[in-house]
This record gives structure tokens, C-alpha cells and sequence, in this order.
């Protein structure tokens, strides 16, 4: 295992499309964070900064903390050792809606939404702004017509949810997020039960999202090609511990994908697009 | 897993030293200690003594032991077929089954010999188990649906028994002291039988036990290994309910030995279905002594507790501390609305149509004149309308509570009468009868809401661990339920005058209430329907589930905390008026999903309105149907509810997609 | 002192009731009518329609002559009161806890007697028709005397004090002969108990009717443990056990299936000895005539004349 010290100074690396600005603060920090249940531990004490203005893919084996990692972020789970701030201020000084506003997590497995139709449950998206008692205003309504439009997802707005394919019920749960307005997206594996179709076009939406609204996107993926072909940099753990991180052409390689997945593997260029494609010795 | 200082051996070994103990203050208490041998062998039937010791102490002992090993033989079997860890004679229904119908049969006929009542026992209990396991075969036997449904197998089958003891209290006295499992002993006629029982099918269970191993795994692995796992399942149940069915004619209602003693034989290293097995039938035969050996020596203390009501009350502390290995969300449903996306405009029409049948069951109600004559209207109104409000606000407050409750436990069968709440406030008003008299009505109602804060507190404290996750919440008012059952079997037992009247007041008596009554429930039902909108979205968010919640800036622990009150609180309230097992807080939602109504804003209104409309339709019948006697409105609903509820697990069980 | 004229068959002789205390239940209401139904029964009462929520002033109402409109629970009385009988006319008010109110109000009585501090409040009754809620089972523990209060409080509201003098005279010169009679018996204490089942029993003791009426009697109850409220205790059989001494009185019906041949039960001091007598089913709850019946029956059962 190489060490990789260096890289974390290095990061983070710079994007394709950096022009936001603004957004320099918006960044997780995390500091010896770490994640054990009983004597397992989870993830190991872990030091790096995330940027959240481009598409950073979490990859590993299963079992190797990239969820953990994930639903720490989320502030689904709590650490059980460091720190992990978010703009600065510990994740737990964070109050449960103004986090919500500029954090959103799309669980591995998108709940069932009985007998909701996509409209509403887009809608919920603006629950963080409105809150229990709110009024639901025209502001509200403006954002969630622009997620549905963002997402192709308008023309189901009086579907029931439950009665959408697979790739169309994602696209309604990412539709949620973006009606929600926030700085970051937080997915955890998002095409896992999805046809090679569908998993492109959730993963090209989640592209064009970051393009077109400037937002930053952490997403697990486990296949590494599809990771390679969408993010703009990976971050590879192996058994709880950050093994590798860098842009795909960094991480894609014999050596690096061996200590990651543990099987021999190979790289070559796509054909047409010339980024990294990894396959089995 | 286990600290090596409990190992089956020791613990085994302590608890019997404990119980012989404790069976040797009793016994010594009766004869000197040089007549133990005497007494033990040839009694002197001079010596009252002696005889005592030989005809009545002496077979308790093989009988507490001999009960506590089938049952608990009979409830790890249960557990491992099922695949559900907290299966036993008495979550499945088989214990109530039985007791209802030793009830029907000792109403039917002068005296109930010991073969009429085994076979009357096994009637029941297969009874039980055949609607048990018949409409949850089709979900798997998903723990918490089989629990649900023994639980209602258990209410109605109990609310049967109560409103027969309700009309005939001092004919069943006997059939409840039955009931509340009493081990005292008059010859060994008890011992031999049950000692037979335990020869024969201990073995024929035995047989099945590498089935029964390799059925502990997935169904589909299970086939895949060649076990027909259908035949193999309905007969080993069957058997195993024979023999707990045969126990239990014996020695009555002996409740949550079998989850006892596999818990604590599993805490002490028993691993396999073989060890699990003995060790669970050893541990639950010298649980039953212990328990047993307490009631005889704490006997001229307190008085003759039965010991079914000790291991009852032990049960119930018992599941309430397993609720860490419970599953955090009960089973998941294909829900029943949404199959028909309905219009918009549809839900406001509907809302409508229930107002209006409201309206018209009430002024029914408040009008018929089938029975009495010679009241002019007025004088009728007077005396009915506080019945009327009193049993609409109830039923109002129990489905708005009810669609609450199945909203955040995204359970179309949840139901807010499984909180604990019912269970506490039927006990507060017992404790009220006992501390303060029949004097005043107020009593009752102030142990009531008081039975129910404590009941849901301790409920609340125990799932706080869990972070009110709704499958510990929901088990632990099960068990709450099911320590009020204990108690209320007690009470009959105990031939107090007071029974009829208590059991009445626990029933939910919609004709004792007065105008203050019925003014005080109407105005929090109308608090209850003020307060309603400030929870609206967080209702609609955690079905979402926590994950989802959570990313939305819902704290599902406190949002679902503070729901959870006040549900209580409604339902609390509501018990008092109706009693504890209604099911009006189940039915009604689930009315208004079947009749269209969609979102949860929606469902909540229609249910409120469906709810009153059951509850004034209820204390109606019980009015009307054994005219002039009254048959509580609770009681009605739950006959009613009872067979619904059953047949919406069926249904569900049809679409149920389940792995 | 009447003589019980008609009832000579009804009531075995003395000399053989040692041997056989069984009567059967119609025999024994008819020799207890000749003493508990008074002469003047066709008198018109002041108040004409009753409505009786308690089968102790059920039967005390019947024992002035009146006859009840209405008794809660009246079919059930006709079995475990037995006599004095209801006319099969009176209307059943429903459960004696809770009876139904409205057509307690439908029937617009003149008068209600209900038990103080059971079932329905007296403030409810109220509003519906003068009430009467007379103590039985009080903190006093005297239900007896209780009983004979609430009987004179009835006649007095009925009109019937002439009916009450005459009746209590009676009822307590019987009471005096067997008194007396009582002095012959050999004095053992009496252990009066009924069967729940074959395993626990019912034991009457201080605070109850029935050791009101041995103390009138001046026989002694042997039972000196606690009671409830309602002047018994439940317990097992060792209870018994616990008084060798005794005489052993069951009141019917008594332990189901061949308990009685057990050696456990054989083996019991008080029936070793032979102590032990039954006297037909008696309602334990009930009012003064219910004691006189309760004292004809342990006269019986003692076999004293």
C-alpha cells in the first residue's frame, strides 16, 4: 500500500469547471474521523477535505467504508471518533434543517413512497425551507417545477410513484434533491439496481446537474469504469482506510485497481473518449 | 458471545437449588423435617401434614416442571419454525384460544370433566394457530405480522371471554382461575397426564429435528436443499400446538415461559436447535418451578397469587427488556391505496359522504325508538346525547390516532391500541377501583390517565434505546396488553363483587358516560383535531423512511417521539370512553384508503369521521342487540374489528412482496 | 312464634338430619315461603312502581309483600335467590352494575333501590326517579344489621312499616328459638365455605352476612383470618387444614367431578371426623331474608331442631 499523504495536500485537484467561486468554503473537512460499531471497525481514522463543486466518486470493495463514509457525510450516522465539519462548523453544531438545506442524501435504497404521486414527493424537497409549519409559496413551487423540469420528470407529476420504472423512480428521488435546492449531493450507490441504460442516464443527469447548477456530488459507485467515465476525481478505500485518490487516469491503473479490488486487472483507453476503462485480467 | 461464567450447566444448577429451596420453606412450613421421607413415601393419612405435602405439594412440583419443559419445548419449536423469536403458545393466540373455549364449554354444560376440557383446549388453540399461520403463511411468517395477528386472535377470543364472564361472572369463576394458571394440586391426576403427554410427543417432535434445523434457514434455501418445507411446517405445528394445547387444559394459561426460557438458554450458550431444544425445555421446566416456588412461599404474604399471573407479569418485564433484538421497522406492506390513482376532487367528495353518514348514524341514534316507549323525544335526547358525543369523539380521537400511527410505522395493521397506552389506562383504572373505592367516577378517569402516562413513559423509555423505532414500540405495548390481561384475570379469579363492574369500566362503557364526560372528550377531540395540521409534514416525510427524513431536515427520533405522544395522549383519552380494544383506530384509516382517500391530510380526515361514525354505530348495537342489556361499545367494535382486521392481513398477505 | 305448619315433609326431623341434610331447592322455598311471605299482602303500597337494582332489597321488597316492577337481572335472581319468588312478570332491568338507564326512565318509577357505592351513582338515579341507596356492605362491616335498617328504610318509603314490624318480629323470634336451639349443638366452630372449583374455596368470615347470622345465632365462625370487603376470603385447602377443630359447612354446589373421595380431601382433619355437613345453594350476598334463610338452612345443617 502506497502512501498517499501527499495526495491529501495535494487535493483537492482541480475540476473541468471551476468557475464557481463561491462555493470555496463549501467543503467537508474531516479530521481523524472515524466509525466503529462494537469492536468492527468501519472506517478508520480518517483526515481529507472534499471539495463540493465537482462529481467525486467514492469506490471499494463491499465492506470497505465507502457508505459508512457516505452516511457519515450525511450526518446519518454519527462518528464515533474526530471531527467532520461542513463549511467550517462541526456537523453536529449544524441545526437539522439549514444542514438540510445545503446538504442532500439520497439513501442506497430509496424508500417505498406509498400511494404518493411524484409531484408530492418532490415537493418534500422544499420541506427543509419551509419547514413544519410553513407556508408552501410560490418560491416553493417555482423550485420544484424547475427540479421536475431539470430531471424530465414533469411529465409524471400526477403518476403514483410506486407505478414508475426503476430509472424513472431515481430520476423523481433526484428530482426530490434538486427541488431541495442544495450546495451538495450526497448518493449512495444511485444506479446499483439499474440496467447499463438507466445507470447512464441517471449518472448523465447527475453530470448535468453539477454543470448546469454548479452543485458538488459525492456518489458511491461501484463499478469503477462508470465512476471513471463521470466523476472528475475518485477517492478509492480499501477494508475502512483511504488507499488511493486522484482524477481517473490516476486511479486507473494495473497497480492501484489490484490494491483496491484485490483481482488482477487491466487499463485501456475508450476508443471514442479516451478516459480510462479498467477490465479483468 | 456470553461471558464463560454462565454456562447452561451452572445456571441450570442454580436455578434449581433456588426453586427446591424455595419448595423446602414451603414444604417445612407443613411437616417436621423428620417426616420428609415418610411424607415423600407413605404419608400417614393421619397427618394432614404428610398428605398435603404428598398429594398437593408433591405433583405441583412434577407439574410446574413438566408444563414449564413442554411449553417451553413446544415455544422454541414455534420460534424456530417460524423463524420468529418471539413466537410462543401465548403470542400465537393458542393460550386465549383455549381459554375462550373452556369458557363456551363450561357455559354449555354442568360440569366440565378433564377430558372435555383437553379436548375443548385443543379445539381452541388449533383453532389459534390455524388462523394464525394461515394468513401469514402467505408474508413468510413475518415476525411482526404473526405477532399482530396473534395479538388480535388474542383480543377477540379474550374480549369474547370477558363479555361472557361479564354476564355470567360467578358461573366462570372457576374457568378464570383456570385461566390466570394456578398450579395447586389436589392428586396426580395432573402429573401423570401431563407426564404422558410430554413421553409421547417429546419424542415425535424430536424427529423433526434436522427438518426443522435446515427450515431455521431462508425458505428458498431450504428447498433447494429437498425439504418440503409446506408439509413438514403445517405438521410439526400442528403437533406442537397438540401438546401445548394438552398442557395448557391442564394447568391454564401459563404465559411467555417459552420466550423466556429459549431467550435465557440462548443467553447462556446454547447455539444449536438440539442444545436450544433441551437446554430450553430444561431452563423453562425450573423457570416454572422458580416461579412457582416464590408463589408458595410468598403465599402467606400476599396471598395466592396464580402463577400464571407471576410468570405473566415476569413475561411481559422480560419482553419489554428484549425489545434491543426486536427489528427496528415492523414488516413492510404493498400498501392498499394507490392501486387506483384517484382524482383530485374525489377526496373532498368523500370527506363529504363520511360527514353526512355521520350525521346520519347520530341522529339514528339519537332518535330510534326500538325498545323503550313512552320517552318523548326530548327526555330520549337527554339521555343519549352524552353516549352519542362520548363514543364519536372516541372514535374520532382512536383513527385519527390510528392513521398516525400507521403512516410512521408504514403498517396498514398498526394500531394506536398496540402502544402500551390501552393496556396502562385499563390498569390504572383496576389500581383506581382498588385504592379508591366506586365512589366517585372521577377516580376511575384519574387512574386511567394516569395507568396510561406510566404504561407509555415506561414503553417510550425502553424503545428511546431504539430511537422509538415503531417495532420495539409497538412490541412493547404488547406486553404492557398482555401484563392488564393478567391482572384482569386475577380480579375475576378473586370472586370480588366489584368484577362485573370493573370488567365493565375496562370494556369502555359508552353508557356511563355523563354530559361532563362527554363534553371533556369532545373538546380533546377537537384540541386533537386543532393540533393535527402543526404535524401534517411530518407525517407525509417519515414514511419516507428515517434515511430520507433525516437528509430532509426531519429529525425522525424527535419528530417520531413527539408523534408518538400524541397518538398516546389521543388514544389514552379515547380508552377511557371505549376501552382498550376497540380496533376502531385500525378500521377507520384503512376504510378511508379502501373508499379513495389518498395523502396523508386526506386519509386523517376521512378516518376521523369514520371512526366516530363506527364508534356512534357500536354503542348503537351494544344498546340494541341484547336489549336490556348493555354490551360496551368497545366490545361490539372489537367483534367487528377483530374479523376485519384478520381479513386485511389476508388480503395483504396476497400482495405482499416479501423475500 | 308461627309454626311451620305446611312444611312438614320439607323439613326432615331432627333426629335424621345429621344423616341427610339434602333438600331439594323447590321443597326448601316452599317450607321458607310459609315463614317469609306475610299475611297482609294485598295491602295497596304508597308507592306503586319500584324499579330494584339490588337482589338483597329484591327480596326484602318481596318479604314486605310488595312485588318489584322492575329488578336488574331479574332471571338470574329466580336461580340464585330462589325465593321469595318474583312474579314472572317483572322486567328486567338489565345488569345489576349497570342497568339500562333509559328504560329505567322509560318506565317512569316512583321509586329506585339501588346498594350504595355499587354501580350506578346515586346522583344519576336521581334525575331519573327518587332513589334509595342503602348501605349493605359498608365500612361498619355489619351487614345485618345493615340489612334490617335498610329493611324498615324500605317499608317506610313503601308504607309498609306495619308490614316490617310484623315481619322483623317474626324473623327475629325464629331467630331467638334457634338461638336457643343452637345452646343444644355440641359448640364446635363452624367453618363455612364454598367451592370455586376443585382447587381454591370461598371462606365466610367477619363482615359477611352469614357470620352476622352465627353470631345472632351464637354459634362461633371458625375462620379468623381476613376478609375482604365483602366478608370472605379465598384460599386453598390447607386453609382448612388450619382448623382441626371445625365443622365443616359447604354450601352447594359443591366441587366438581369425585374431589369429595380424594385422599387429599379425606385425609382433611374436619372430615376425617366426620365434620362436615352441605346446605343447599344460598345467595351470599343478599339482605335480611337471605340471613333468615341462611339460619334455616345451618339449623338444618347442624341438625339442631
Amino acid at each position: 500500500m502506497t502512501d498517499l499523504s501527499e495526495h491529501f495536500e495535494l487535493s483537492p485537484s482541480p475540476g473541468p469547471d471551476t468557475d464557481l467561486g463561491e462555493s470555496a468554503t463549501s467543503l467537508f473537512e474531516l479530521n481523524q474521523a472515524s466509525f466503529s460499531v462494537g469492536q468492527r471497525i468501519l472506517l478508520k481514522p480518517l483526515t481529507v477535505t472534499l471539495p463540493t463543486r465537482n462529481v467525486i466518486g467514492l469506490i471499494g470493495h463491499n465492506g470497505s467504508g465507502k457508505s459508512t463514509l457516505i452516511k457519515l457525510l450525511a450526518r446519518q450516522q454519527a462518528t464515533t471518533g474526530g471531527v467532520i465539519s461542513f463549511e467550517g462548523r462541526k456537523l453536529e453544531e449544524w441545526r437539522d434543517r439549514p444542514f438540510a438545506r445545503k446538504v442532500a442524501y439520497l439513501p442506497q435504497q430509496a424508500p417505498g413512497a406509498p400511494g404518493m404521486l411524484v409531484g408530492e414527493l418532490v415537493a418534500f424537497g422544499r420541506y427543509p425551507w419551509h419547514g413544519a409549519l410553513g407556508r408552501f409559496g410560490a418560491e416553493d413551487k417555482r423550485m420544484v417545477e424547475e427540479a421536475m423540469k431539470l430531471t424530465d420528470v414533469a411529465i409524471y407529476r400526477d403518476r403514483v410513484v410506486d407505478t414508475l420504472s426503476g430509472g424513472e423512480r431515481q430520476r423523481v428521488w433526484l428530482a426530490m434533491l434538486v427541488a431541495q435546492n442544495p450546495d451538495c449531493l450526497l448518493l449512495d450507490e444511485p444506479t446499483s439496481a439499474l440496467d447499463i441504460a438507466h445507470q447512464v442516464e441517471v449518472l448523465s443527469l447527475i453530470r448535468r446537474l453539477t454543470e448546469e447548477r454548479g452543485l458538488g456530488v459525492v456518489v458511491v459507485l461501484h463499478d469503477v469504469n462508470m465512476a471513471a467515465r463521470f466523476c472528475d476525481e475518485i477517492l478509492a478505500l480499501h477494508s475502512g482506510e483511504l488507499i488511493a485518490r486522484g482524477t481517473p487516469v490516476e486511479i486507473l491503473t494495473p497497480d492501484r485497481l489490484q490494491a483496491i479490488y484485490g483481482t488482477r486487472m487491466g487499463v485501456m483507453c475508450h476508443p471514442d473518449l479516451g478516459y480510462p476503462m479498467s477490465y479483468i485480467r | 458471545m456470553s461471558s464463560s461464567l454462565i454456562t447452561l450447566t451452572r445456571l441450570s444448577v442454580v436455578m434449581a437449588l433456588a426453586a427446591i429451596g424455595l419448595y423446602a420453606v414451603a414444604v417445612f412450613g407443613y411437616i417436621p423435617v423428620a417426616d420428609l421421607s415418610a411424607a415423600l413415601r407413605h404419608p400417614d393419612p393421619a397427618s394432614f401434614g404428610q398428605i398435603y405435602v404428598h398429594y398437593s405439594l408433591l405433583p405441583r412440583m412434577f407439574v410446574a416442571l413438566l408444563a414449564g419443559g413442554a411449553l417451553a419445548f413446544a415455544g422454541t419449536i414455534f420460534q424456530q419454525l417460524l423463524k420468529n423469536p418471539l413466537a410462543e403458545p401465548s403470542t400465537l393466540g393458542i393460550l386465549s384460544g383455549a381459554q375462550l373455549a373452556i369458557t363456551l364449554m363450561t357455559l354449555s354444560t354442568v360440569t366440565v370433566s378433564a377430558f372435555q376440557r383437553d379436548i375443548a383446549a385443543l379445539i381452541g388453540g388449533l383453532a389459534a394457530v390455524a388462523i394464525v399461520s394461515g394468513l401469514t403463511r402467505k408474508t413468510g411468517f413475518a415476525p411482526m405480522t404473526l405477532l399482530l395477528c396473534g395479538l388480535v386472535i388474542s383480543f377477540s377470543a379474550g374480549s369474547a371471554s370477558v363479555i361472557l364472564a361479564l354476564f355470567h361472572h360467578e358461573y366462570l369463576r372457576g374457568v378464570f382461575i383456570w385461566g390466570s394458571g394456578s398450579l395447586i394440586q389436589n392428586d396426580y391426576a395432573n402429573a401423570i397426564a401431563l407426564a404422558v403427554r410430554f413421553i409421547i410427543f417429546v419424542p415425535v417432535l424430536l424427529l423433526f429435528q434436522r427438518p426443522l434445523a435446515i427450515a431455521g434457514l431462508d425458505d428458498a434455501n431450504a428447498r433447494s436443499l429437498g425439504l418440503s418445507l409446506t408439509s413438514m411446517r403445517a405438521l410439526v405445528l400442528i403437533i406442537a400446538t397438540i401438546l401445548t394445547a394438552l398442557v395448557v387444559a391442564r394447568v391454564g394459561v401459563v404465559a411467555f415461559v417459552g420466550i423466556a426460557a429459549s431467550h435465557v438458554a440462548r443467553m447462556a450458550g446454547a447455539r444449536t436447535l438440539n442444545e436450544r431444544l433441551l437446554w430450553g425445555a430444561l431452563i423453562g421446566a425450573l423457570l416454572l418451578l422458580l416461579a412457582d416456588g416464590i408463589v408458595l412461599v410468598s403465599a402467606p404474604v400476599i396471598g395466592d397469587v396464580p402463577t400464571g399471573t407471576i410468570t405473566a407479569i415476569a413475561g411481559a418485564l422480560l419482553m419489554l427488556a428484549l425489545l434491543k433484538s426486536v427489528p427496528s421497522s415492523i414488516d413492510q406492506f404493498t400498501p392498499i391505496d394507490g392501486r387506483n390513482s384517484t382524482s383530485r376532487t374525489s377526496g373532498s367528495v368523500l370527506v363529504l359522504v363520511c360527514i353526512v353518514t355521520l350525521t346520519f348514524v347520530a341522529i339514528l341514534s339519537l332518535t330510534e325508538q326500538m325498545f323503550t316507549h313512552g320517552l318523548d323525544p326530548w327526555g330520549l335526547f337527554t339521555g343519549r346525547w352524552p353516549r352519542v358525543l362520548t363514543s364519536a369523539s372516541a372514535g374520532a380521537m382512536l383513527a385519527m390516532a390510528g392513521a398516525i400511527t400507521q403512516a410512521i410505522t408504514r403498517n396498514p395493521m398498526a394500531s394506536p391500541e398496540g402502544l402500551g397506552v390501552s393496556g396502562g389506562a385499563g390498569l390504572g383504572i383496576i389500581a383506581a377501583f382498588f385504592f379508591g373505592g366506586m365512589a366517585s367516577p372521577l377516580m376511575p378517569i384519574a387512574g386511567g390517565i394516569l395507568g396510561a402516562i406510566l404504561s407509555f413513559s415506561l414503553v417510550l423509555t425502553v424503545a428511546r434505546r431504539r430511537s422509538y423505532a415503531t417495532g420495539p414500540v409497538l412490541l412493547g405495548g404488547i406486553a404492557v396488553g398482555a401484563l392488564a390481561t393478567a391482572i384482569m384475570s386475577l380480579i375475576v379469579a378473586s370472586g370480588d363483587p366489584r368484577a362485573s363492574y370493573i370488567l365493565a369500566w375496562t370494556m369502555g362503557p359508552t353508557f356511563r358516560a355523563t354530559g361532563i364526560v362527554a363534553l371533556i372528550a369532545s373538546s380533546l377531540a377537537l384540541i386533537g383535531f386543532v393540533v393535527f395540521p402543526l404535524f401534517r409534514r411530518w407525517i407525509e416525510v417519515l414514511p419516507l423512511g428515517d434515511g430520507t427524513a433525516r437528509a430532509l431536515g426531519v429529525n425522525p427520533r424527535r419528530s417520531r417521539g413527539v408523534l408518538l405522544l400524541f397518538v398516546a395522549t389521543l388514544t389514552g383519552i379515547a380508552t377511557l370512553v371505549v376501552g382498550p380494544l376497540s380496533f376502531v383506530g385500525m378500521m377507520a384509516p384503512h376504510i378511508a384508503r379502501m373508499a379513495g382517500a389518498r395523502g396523508q391530510t386526506r386519509i386523517v380526515l376521512a378516518a376521523t369521521t369514520i371512526g366516530a361514525t363506527l364508534m356512534i354505530a357500536a354503542d348503537w348495537l351494544g344498546r340494541t342487540a341484547d336489549f336490556p342489556y348493555e354490551i360496551p361499545a368497545g366490545v361490539i367494535a372489537a367483534f367487528i374489528g377483530g374479523p376485519y382486521f384478520l381479513w386485511i392481513i389476508r388480503s395483504n398477505g396476497k400482495t405482499t412482496l416479501r423475500a | 312464634m308461627r309454626p311451620l305448619n305446611t312444611a312438614g315433609k320439607a323439613v326432615p326431623h331432627p333426629a335424621e338430619s345429621n344423616h341427610d341434610h339434602k333438600l331439594t331447592r323447590r321443597q326448601f322455598a316452599a317450607a321458607l315461603a310459609t315463614i317469609l311471605v306475610p299475611v297482609n299482602a294485598a295491602a295497596t303500597p304508597a308507592v306503586s312502581r319500584i324499579a330494584v337494582l339490588d337482589w338483597g332489597w329484591a327480596e326484602s321488597l318481596l318479604a314486605l309483600g310488595v312485588q318489584p316492577t322492575a329488578v336488574a337481572e331479574a332471571p338470574l335472581y329466580g336461580d340464585r335467590v330462589v325465593v321469595p319468588a318474583l312474579s314472572s312478570e317483572t322486567i328486567d332491568l338489565g345488569l345489576r352494575s349497570w342497568p339500562n338507564m333509559e328504560l329505567l326512565r322509560s318506565l317512569k318509577p316512583d321509586l329506585i333501590l339501588a346498594q350504595a357505592g355499587y354501580g350506578v351513582s346515586q346522583a344519576r338515579l336521581n334525575e331519573i326517579a327518587p332513589t334509595l341507596a342503602l348501605p349493605l356492605y359498608s365500612a361498619e362491616r355489619m351487614p345485618l344489621v345493615a340489612a334490617e335498617a335498610a329493611l324498615k328504610e324500605i317499608a317506610a318509603r313503601t308504607g309498609r312499616e306495619e308490614a316490617a314490624i310484623d315481619y322483623l318480629q317474626r324473623a327475629h323470634a325464629r331467630l331467638e328459638t334457634i338461638a336457643a336451639k343452637a345452646k343444644a349443638y355440641d359448640g364446635r366452630p363452624l367453618l363455612i365455605i364454598k367451592f370455586t372449583d376443585d382447587r381454591l374455596i370461598d371462606i365466610y368470615g367477619e363482615g359477611g352476612l352469614f357470620d352476622d347470622v352465627l353470631k345472632r345465632l351464637g354459634i362461633v365462625n371458625a375462620w379468623d383470618g381476613a376478609t375482604n370487603n365483602w366478608g370472605f376470603a379465598t384460599a386453598g385447602l390447607d386453609a382448612i387444614a388450619r382448623y382441626p377443630e371445625a365443622r365443616l359447612i359447604i354450601i352447594e354446589p359443591g366441587p366438581p367431578g369425585r374431589f369429595l373421595q380424594s385422599t387429599l380431601w379425606q385425609s382433611l382433619p374436619a372430615v376425617r371426623k366426620g365434620h362436615v355437613a352441605t346446605i343447599p345453594p344460598t345467595w351470599v350476598f343478599g339482605a335480611f331474608p337471605s340471613a333468615m334463610r341462611f339460619a334455616e338452612v345451618i339449623r338444618e345443617g347442624i341438625g339442631i331442631a
